[in-house]
């Protein structure tokens, strides 16, 4: 076991000599220190006061790591009652908006100049005639739902900017409104309008113009 | 090589092991005054000097390290 010293040169000359003579016989003793002699040029760079510096853990290093925990935590909660309020303000702001789409779909008939879409649902064609020399090309399909019926209207030749009341009736008699469109002129108008009244129900609609006269009727 | 790398690898060591190498090689203390200091024969401390190189020289493998 002098070998170890021997590999540091921790060794008497007299132990040396005696370990030389042994080395010289015993290949196992040589591949032995083959294998520890370079560790003493790596022990040379080590600095053994700095080898008892254990990092001492300053006192207040808890409460800095706890702080700053708490402040990253705050900060987070923060954050997310930022974007959670961001979130409401948006959500309040789409319910708004919401809010005027539907006011425009119960006053308002939304009258979208758009093509339409292809069909959806059963669609039942329905007989539709103009009672206004200018309105044309109309077309008018139902489509039932299990909250009433859904009108499309398609036409042109009713007057620009003018608002047009759409009424559906139903087979006691009842006129209930099913919203309202404003003409394009020469431009076809494609509308969809929504009735509370069920198609088994309804028995017609009519479009009257801002004058209350009827310029389109239908029965169904 | 950087001391530290040395110096983390002895910090990996069991605390004889590591003792055994610093008093007697780094500090370069007589083995009979740190053997009996620690109360053991000078044949365990040289005993643990040797085991301690060969700990030392797995340690620095496991570091990555060509020691």
């Amino acid at each position: 076991m002098l070998l170890g010293a021997f590999a540091l040169g921790d060794v008497t000359e007299a132990e040396a000599l005696a370990i030389r003579a042994h080395l010289d016989g015993c290949a196992a003793c040589r591949a032995e220190l083959a294998e520890l002699t370079p560790l003493a040029a790596r022990l040379a760079w080590a600095d053994v006061d700095r080898l008892d510096d254990v990092p001492v853990t300053p006192p207040e290093l808890e409460a800095l790591v706890f702080d700053r925990l708490r402040a990253e935590a705050g900060r987070t909660a923060e954050t997310t009652a930022r974007s959670s309020a961001a979130r409401r303000r948006i959500r309040r702001r789409a319910l708004v908006t919401a809010a005027c789409v539907a006011a425009a779909g119960i006053g308002f008939a939304v009258a979208w100049a758009t093509k339409p879409g292809p069909p959806r649902g059963p669609l039942e064609p329905v007989a539709v005639r103009a009672l206004d020399a200018d309105v044309r090309d109309l077309t008018a399909d139902v489509v039932p739902h299990t909250w009433g019926m859904e009108i499309k209207l398609a036409g042109a030749g009713f007057d620009a900017g003018a608002t047009y009341e759409v009424k559906v009736i139903t087979a006691s008699g009842t006129v209930v409104d099913a919203g309202e469109f404003i003409g394009l002129g020469e431009t076809t108008m494609h509308c969809n309008l929504n009735s509370s009244v069920l198609r088994e129900d309804a028995t017609g609609f009519e479009v009257l113009d801002e004058a209350g006269d009827v310029v389109v009727t239908s029965s169904i | 090589m950087d001391g530290w790398v040395v110096e983390e690898a002895l910090r990996r060591l069991g605390t004889e092991h590591r003792d055994a190498i610093v008093q007697t090689h780094l500090r370069q203390r007589p083995y009979e005054q740190v053997a009996a200091e620690l109360g053991i024969p000078v044949g365990t401390l040289r005993s643990r000097v040797f085991y301690g190189l060969k700990a030392l020289r797995l340690a620095m493998e496991e570091m990555g390290l060509e020691p």
